[in-house]
C-alpha cells in the first residue's frame, strides 16, 4: 500500500529484507484471529516459532524459546503485556529477546506502561504485513520503533521542558527528561509519517544517525521519571 | 371477569376492581391503603370512609378490627416491598395503639398487668414493619426503626419482668436477658452476616447486570449491525473495509470516552482543537474511505483563526483523498505558544506543483489565500510517483 520514498542519502543502504537468516518470532496476543492473521501476513519473512494467549504460557514460551522478537499484545488475559517482559527477565536477567508491542489500543497509558516495561517499540494493529516485517528487523537490530502516535506522545510527554535558566546541576541530572533539538525533529517526522530513511533525507543525516537518536529518546521514556510522563498519560485517553 | 391487563404488575395509579375484594391504594395511602381502596370500591369519597372506619373504630372497635382485616386481605405479598414514609411509622403507631385498645376492652379476661409488656413488643413488631430487606441500613429512616424497635423489645421484656417478679429483682432479669440477647446475637451472627452481605452482592450483581445490558445493547446497534452488512457486501472489499474503519472509530470513541479528569474542564462551548480536527478527519474518512493517520501534540481552544485553518486542512485531506490514489493519508499538527502547524502527507501519486496551470484556482484560493488572510502560510511539496506533503502554519 505505502510506497517508501527512496532519498539518494539513503539509496546504498542494504536491502533489510536478507539481513542473515530468518527471525525467529513469537507473538503474543489473547485472539486467535489476530494470531492467525498475523502469521499469514509475516510467515514468509520471519520464522514464528511459537504463539502464546496470556502472560504465563508466554513467559514460559519466551524462555523456553528464546525468540529474537516477541510481537506483544498491551492487553492479556490475566494482566498485562508489560507483565510478560518483567517475567522473562526476573527469570532469565540474560534473555537478550527484544519486544514490539502491537496494540489496538491507542491509549497512551497503555503504550508507555509496555515502553517503560522495556519494549523496544510500539505499532497499531492496523500496520500492513511489509510494514510489521520491516519493524521486527528494526526491532531485532536493537533499534526503536516508533509508531506516528507513540511519536507524537513522546512530543507531548516532553512539551513542558524545564527552562533552560535552572542551574546547571539539576540539568545535568534531568537530561533524560528533555529531548536534545534534533530527537525533536526526529520525533516529528516520525509523527508525521515519515520512515527513517525519509527522515535521514530530509534532515541530510545518515539513517544509522535517525535510528540512534530514536534509540536515545526511547531510552528517556524508560528512565525519565518526571512526574508529568506518567500523570500526563493518564490524563490523555483521547485516541 | 377480571381482565387479563389489570392484574398486580400495572402501575395505573388508580386501585382496580380484583373480584369481591378491596384493592389495597397505595398511591396515597394514610395508611395502608385500605380508606381509599374501600372508597374507590364503593364510589364514595375516602374521607367519608376514613371517618367511617374512625366512627365504628370507637364504637366497640369494629372499624379497627374491619381495618386490620380489610388490610391483611388486601396485601399484595407478590410486589416488591417497598420503604416507607414516617407518616406510615405514626399510622401503624395509631392503628396498634387502637388494636391494643379494642383487645383489652373487648376482651375482660386478659389480665390489665400484661398491657405494658404486650403494648412494648406490639409497638416494636410494628415498627418493624415499616422496614423492608430492600432498605440501606444506612439511611437515618431505616436505622432509627431498627433503633427504636430494638428499645421498645427490650422495653417490653423489662416490663414483663416487673411485671412477674417484684422490681428488686429487676436487675437480675435484666442480666439474664443481657446474657441470653448476647448468646443468640453470637449463634445467629453468621446467619445475620450471610443477609448482609447477601444484600450487598445482589446489589452488586444488579449493577453489573446493568452494565452488561448497557454494552449489548450498544454492540448490537453498532457492531453487529456492522457486521451484518460486511456479510452482505462481502464481495465489495472498498465497501467492506470502509465500513470496518468507520465502526471501529466508533467503537474507539466509545471505548475511551472522555476521561473525568476531562470532563473537569470549562464548559465553555469552546472545542479542542484535537477534538475538531479529528472530527474533521473522520468526516474525510467516511467521504472517501480513506485512513488517516492523526497525531495531535499540544492541544488548545478551537478560535476564528483555528478555525479557518482547519478547513485549510480538511481542504488538504480532501485533496489527498481524491487525488493521491492511497488510503493512507498523514495528519500532524503541532500547538504551541506562538502557532499551530499542521502537515498533511500522502504516499500517492504526488504531482508537480508548477505544473498545475494558475487558473486552477482550488489549491490557490482554498489553501494559500484562506492561510494567509490569517497571517500565516502554506507550502506544497510534491514528487510524482512518491508522494505530497502540505504544510499550513498560522500565528496564534
Amino acid at each position: 500500500m505505502a510506497t517508501p520514498i527512496s532519498t539518494p542519502a539513503t539509496d546504498s543502504t542494504d536491502d533489510k529484507e536478507d539481513a542473515g537468516g530468518d527471525l525467529r518470532v513469537v507473538v503474543v496476543d489473547d485472539h486467535a484471529l489476530f494470531r492467525q492473521g498475523i502469521a499469514a501476513a509475516i510467515d514468509s519473512h520471519v520464522d514464528i516459532v511459537g504463539e502464546a494467549a496470556d502472560v504465563s504460557p508466554a513467559v514460559a514460551l519466551i524462555l523456553a524459546e528464546q525468540p529474537d522478537v516477541v510481537l506483544l499484545d498491551v492487553h492479556l488475559p490475566s494482566g498485562l503485556g508489560g507483565d510478560v517482559i518483567t517475567a522473562v527477565l526476573a527469570n532469565d536477567p540474560s534473555c537478550a529477546t527484544r519486544y514490539l508491542g502491537l496494540s489496538v489500543s491507542d491509549s497512551p497509558e497503555d503504550v508507555l506502561g509496555l515502553v517503560r516495561a522495556g519494549a523496544r517499540g510500539y505499532l497499531v494493529k492496523r500496520i500492513d504485513g511489509i510494514e510489521l516485517v520491516g519493524a521486527i528487523e528494526q526491532v531485532a537490530a536493537g533499534h526503536a520503533v516508533f509508531s506516528p502516535k507513540l511519536a507524537g506522545f513522546v512530543l507531548d510527554a516532553f512539551a513542558h521542558a524545564p527552562p533552560a535558566d535552572v542551574e546547571p546541576e539539576a540539568t545535568a541530572l534531568d537530561e533524560v527528561d528533555l529531548l536534545t533539538p534534533r530527537e525533536r525533529e526526529v520525533m516529528q517526522h516520525l509523527a508525521r509519517g515519515y520512515t527513517y530513511k525519509e527522515i535521514g533525507g530530509e534532515l541530510h543525516i545518515s539513517d544509522r544517525t535517525v535510528e540512534t537518536h530514536a534509540s536515545a529518546v526511547l531510552r528517556k521514556l524508560q528512565l525519565s521519571n518526571r512526574h508529568e510522563l506518567t500523570h500526563w498519560a493518564a490524563r490523555n485517553r483521547l485516541v | 371477569m377480571v381482565e387479563p391487563e389489570t392484574s398486580g404488575s400495572n402501575t395505573v395509579s388508580r386501585p382496580v376492581v380484583r373480584g369481591r375484594s378491596i384493592q389495597l391504594d397505595d398511591s396515597d395511602p394514610l395508611l395502608g391503603g385500605v380508606a381509599s381502596g374501600a372508597a374507590y370500591r364503593l364510589g364514595a369519597s375516602p374521607l367519608v370512609v376514613r371517618v367511617a372506619f374512625a366512627i365504628l373504630g370507637l364504637a366497640a372497635g369494629f372499624g379497627v378490627i374491619g381495618y386490620v382485616v380489610f388490610w391483611w386481605i388486601g396485601i399484595d405479598r407478590s410486589a416488591p416491598s417497598r420503604s416507607h414514609t414516617l407518616r406510615y411509622d405514626l399510622g401503624i403507631v395509631v392503628l396498634t395503639a387502637a388494636c391494643l385498645v379494642v383487645a383489652f376492652t373487648l376482651v375482660p379476661s386478659l389480665p390489665p398487668e400484661l398491657l405494658g409488656p404486650v403494648a412494648f413488643v406490639s409497638f416494636a413488631l410494628a415498627f418493624s414493619s415499616g422496614t423492608s430487606l430492600g432498605d440501606d441500613l444506612r439511611s437515618g429512616r431505616a436505622f432509627g426503626r431498627i433503633v427504636v424497635g430494638l428499645l421498645l423489645m427490650l422495653g417490653g421484656l423489662v416490663a414483663g419482668a416487673a411485671t412477674v417478679g417484684d422490681l428488686g429483682r429487676l436487675w437480675e432479669v435484666g442480666a439474664a436477658i443481657a446474657a441470653v440477647t448476647v448468646g443468640m446475637g453470637a449463634v445467629l451472627a453468621p446467619w445475620i452476616r450471610q443477609l448482609l452481605e447477601g444484600a450487598s452482592s445482589d446489589r452488586v450483581e444488579r449493577i453489573r447486570a446493568e452494565e452488561r445490558a448497557d454494552l449489548a445493547a450498544h454492540l448490537h446497534d453498532s457492531v453487529l449491525q456492522t457486521l451484518t452488512l460486511i456479510q452482505n457486501r462481502a464481495h465489495e472489499p472498498d465497501v467492506t473495509s470502509a465500513l470496518a474503519y468507520q465502526q471501529e472509530r466508533e467503537l474507539r470513541r466509545w471505548l475511551y470516552r472522555l476521561s473525568p479528569d476531562d470532563a473537569d474542564e470549562p464548559q465553555s462551548g469552546a472545542q479542542p482543537i484535537r477534538t475538531h480536527l479529528s472530527e474533521i478527519a473522520a468526516g474525510v474518512e467516511d467521504d472517501y474511505s480513506v485512513v488517516i493517520d492523526f497525531v495531535c501534540v499540544g492541544d488548545a481552544v478551537v478560535d476564528s483563526a483555528v478555525l479557518a485553518m482547519t478547513a485549510a486542512v480538511r481542504e488538504a485531506l480532501v485533496n489527498a483523498a481524491k487525488f493521491a490514489k492511497t488510503q493512507q493519508i498523514s495528519l500532524y499538527v503541532e500547538v504551541d505558544e506562538q502557532s499551530v502547524v499542521a502537515f498533511v502527507r500522502d504516499r500517492g501519486a504526488g504531482f508537480d506543483v508548477n505544473a498545475i496551470a494558475p487558473d486552477r484556482r482550488g489549491i490557490t484560493d482554498s489553501i494559500h489565500a484562506r492561510v494567509e488572510r490569517l497571517g500565516g502560510a502554506a507550502a506544497i511539496r510534491s514528487t510524482v510517483g512518491t508522494g505530497t506533503e502540505v504544510r499550513i502554519e498560522v500565528p496564534r
